[in-house]
């Protein structure tokens, strides 16, 4: 069951592809922030990763 | 994604696959949003999320918007032939954005 609407979101600390550590409470108080879940392996998905990077 | 940035989101993506292979991605297909290595230990924000596929040790695909409170604002799991429509995304955060200001 994925997260229901109105609780906390539970927060993270991952690095990105350029390396940097992004936490999710970094953008508190600053701006929403999308999470899109992506379903490894990535080659099934070029197509989303397409229409997201336009 | 430009579309997402006038509405004042940051968007993060996030899979199983390690920085190398997201860093070849994000080259290949142009991505500059981040990409997030979700992979030590594998899925474990995906699983804090709900959308860790255990069985098959993948992410399943999901769009979750975080408000600027922290708090989950929208949530819409997909199938996975299906694509995510950007511009449904698009409207729920505007709707997001509108609610929280």
């Amino acid at each position: 069951m994925a997260i229901a609407v109105g609780q906390t979101a539970p927060d993270f600390s991952l690095k990105d592809q350029y390396d940097k550590e992004v936490k999710l409470s970094d953008f508190k108080g600053k701006k929403n922030v999308v999470l899109v879940f992506l379903s490894a392996r990535l080659e099934p998905y070029l197509y989303q990763g397409a229409r997201f990077a336009s | 994604m430009k579309r997402f940035e006038t509405l004042d989101a940051e968007v993060l993506g996030a899979s199983v696959d390690s920085t190398w292979s997201h860093k070849a991605y994000a080259e290949k297909m142009g991505i500059k949003y981040s990409l997030l290595a979700d992979f030590n230990p594998r899925g474990a924000m995906a699983d804090k999320y709900g959308v860790y596929l255990a069985d098959k040790g993948i992410t399943g695909r999901a769009v979750i918007i975080v408000n600027k409170h922290g708090k989950v604002a929208w949530v819409k799991n997909y199938d996975i032939p299906v694509v995510p429509d950007v511009t449904e995304v698009a409207s729920a955060l505007q709707q997001v954005k509108t609610v929280s200001a």
